[in-house]
């Protein structure tokens, strides 16, 4: 009951059709968690569900013990970072005032940041990266770097809790491996607990501590990358042809892909 | 470099910009079709200063003077100033909250209701006075209110305000209420001149009655928005992102649309419709500022009076004695001047925004 979050027979449903249905699930700290599964599958909308971006529903999503319809939204900004799919800023804001944005929550009306904030922040930039161009604005950068600026403002909000909509879909892929190796940094040295919806099952099996496998609004299968990305698994859910390997530095399981369809047809 | 780091430099600009617009003031104040020279207007003007009015002798200038330029003119400035002032910071609000740099207080539909208003009252009749504010005004107020409350209400699904939903339902009330009072025109022939006259704009009515009631208003509304400006921040990133970041978006979105249409409501019903002021100072602004509303918002509500002072100043001086409508000296002046900030502003591989 005390993991950061506790999930317990979530339903959701937009316009009375079922979305997720009859999800439990808990998600411990220190660890990195990839939510899998097929377009439609759910996996946003789960993610939208424990950040309470959707009408939040009473008794079915615990943060660290407590229900998240108790949190105000000032307290759940400083528990719950978000990092959303894509994000397009139409001011010329800088790099640096949006990474301060992450400090709102804890700042007073009037008051401004601290030096206290500030060191935060540069520490969220020094991480991600995007400290070398903190006063180009924001409609100047790339979608990468943009990416990272994003992440920077969720590190900023000090949250033990990280969630991140395809964080790295856009990215090429030095920027996927930099991205993806600094979420499992965080998670190791600061004991943060990172739940990311991912695409790129190889990916997924590479970073992840344990994998979520959606499935028409149903987890289909949660354990680690070795256990759920199976052949028959896979198979199952995304109907394709595959095959899996074992990536000969990391151990981790690698997926090959052949065809689209199954084997029965 | 961090807020905190330029914060200096932004009030430094600040007071500057203040003093330029006390500048502007006073020599506003020192023109006009009278016969009143430089030095007297001045003095004139000093004199209502309190606390250094004492000590200027206006024994030698004749009361009809001291007149002109204390119920006539400086009213007319102050009010001038208000109005723009109000214009530019609703504009800038709008904008952020919106999230569209072509968002202005005429946006959702306050000037059209405004000029329906207007047009009602003056083919009732608008001769008569209530306290030295006129009948037109008052309508006009009210159809402003009334539009609000539509647009409000028809954009409004569920709990919430979706942006989009919001814009539309401006344009088309928008719409109705144009077709409206060019309707009340076709019908009425003989005030065409005037409800034309008013859906330019003009400051010509201005006195120290109307002053006094924008006056609270404006104060009470921009600190309003003041309050608000980081809220704004984060918001014109992205609602979801506002929500993630622990902004209550929905109910600073209402409170902010409620303040705008009301500062904006009740200066369009004491100046008819003034566009342009709105939508272009704060594009002007955050070329100096960038798009920090803690730092836009008052920068815009200066130069929103700088700008209104100076347009208005033009408006009665340019023809004299005959007037011209103050809102097509903001557009035939401002627009330009926005394209050629706008052509700068692409050499130097920015886009404004």
């Amino acid at each position: 009951m005390n993991n950061p979050i506790n999930v317990q027979n979530l339903d959701f449903s937009y316009n009375k059709r079922k979305i997720l249905k009859n999800i439990d699930i808990d998600f411990e700290k220190g660890k990195v968690y990839g939510i899998t599964g097929p377009n439609g599958s759910g996996k946003s909308t789960f993610l939208k569900n424990i950040a309470s971006l959707l009408e939040p529903q009473k008794k079915k999503v615990y943060v660290k013990g407590t229900d998240i319809t108790e949190y105000s939204l000032k307290n759940l900004a400083k528990t719950i970072a978000f990092v959303p799919q894509n994000t397009a800023i139409d001011f010329e804001f800088t790099v640096e005032d949006i990474v301060h944005m992450g400090r709102s929550p804890y700042t007073k009306k009037f008051g401004t940041e601290t030096h206290e904030d500030t060191k935060i922040c540069n520490e969220a930039m020094e991480i991600t990266g995007t400290y070398k161009f903190k006063d180009r604005s924001i409609k100047q950068i790339s979608g990468g770097e943009m990416q990272r600026v994003i992440i920077a403002r969720a590190l900023s909000q000090s949250t033990q809790i990280l969630l991140l909509d395809e964080p790295v879909s856009q990215l090429d892929i030095h920027h996927q491996l930099a991205i993806m190796e600094t979420l499992q940094k965080l998670a190791k040295e600061k004991n943060i607990m990172v739940v990311c919806v991912l695409h790129d099952l190889n990916l997924a099996a590479e970073f992840c501590d344990e994998v979520v496998l959606l499935n028409e609004g149903q987890i289909f299968a949660k354990d680690t990358p070795e256990k759920v990305f199976t052949y028959t698994n896979i198979e199952e859910v995304y109907k394709v042809i595959c095959l899996v390997n074992q990536n000969p530095v990391s151990g981790k399981p690698h997926v090959i892909l052949v065809k689209s369809g199954t084997n029965n047809e | 470099m961090s807020f905190i780091e330029k914060k200096h430099t932004y009030k430094i600009i600040f007071f500057v910009l203040l003093a330029l617009l006390f500048v502007i003031m006073l020599i506003s104040a020192t023109m006009g079709s009278a016969d009143i020279s430089f030095t007297e207007s001045m003095k004139i003007v000093i004199s209502r200063i309190p606390g250094i009015g004492k000590y200027i002798d206006l024994t030698q200038i004749s009361s009809n003077k001291i007149g002109i330029v204390t119920i006539i003119r400086m009213p007319r400035i102050i009010l001038a100033g208000l109005i723009g002032m109000n214009l530019a910071i609703a504009g800038s609000a709008l904008q952020g909250m919106l999230r569209n740099p072509m968002a202005d207080p005429g946006i959702i539909g306050i000037s059209s209701g405004a000029g329906l208003g207007a047009a009602l009252a003056i083919t009732v009749g608008a001769g008569s006075y209530y306290k030295g504010i006129g009948l037109t005004t008052i309508s006009a107020f009210i159809g402003a209110a009334v539009v609000i409350f539509l647009v409000y209400n028809i954009a409004k699904t569920g709990n919430k305000i979706p942006v989009i939903t919001l814009i539309l339902a401006g344009i088309a009330v928008s719409f109705i209420c144009s077709a409206l009072t060019q309707l009340l025109m076709i019908f009425n022939r003989d005030q065409i001149e005037m409800i034309v006259r008013w859906t330019m704009g003009s400051l010509s009515a201005a006195n120290w009655t109307k002053v006094k009631v924008i006056l609270p208003i404006s104060i009470f509304g921009i600190s309003i928005i003041m309050y608000y400006a980081k809220e704004l921040n984060v918001i014109s990133t992205g609602e979801e992102t506002a929500k993630t970041l622990g902004v209550n978006t929905e109910k600073t979105k209402k409170i902010l649309l409620i303040v705008c249409s009301l500062i904006t409501a009740a200066c369009v019903s004491v100046s008819g419709v003034i566009g342009f002021v709105g939508l272009v100072i704060p594009h002007i602004m955050r070329i100096l500022t960038g798009a920090d509303q803690r730092v836009l918002l008052p920068y815009s509500a200066i130069g929103g009076a700088i700008f209104m002072i100076i347009c208005d100043t033009l408006a009665r001086t340019i023809a004299a004695p005959a007037e011209i409508p103050v809102g097509i000296i903001t557009s035939l002046f401002g627009a330009p001047f926005f394209v050629y900030l706008l052509i700068i502003n692409k050499r130097k591989g920015g886009a404004i925004n």
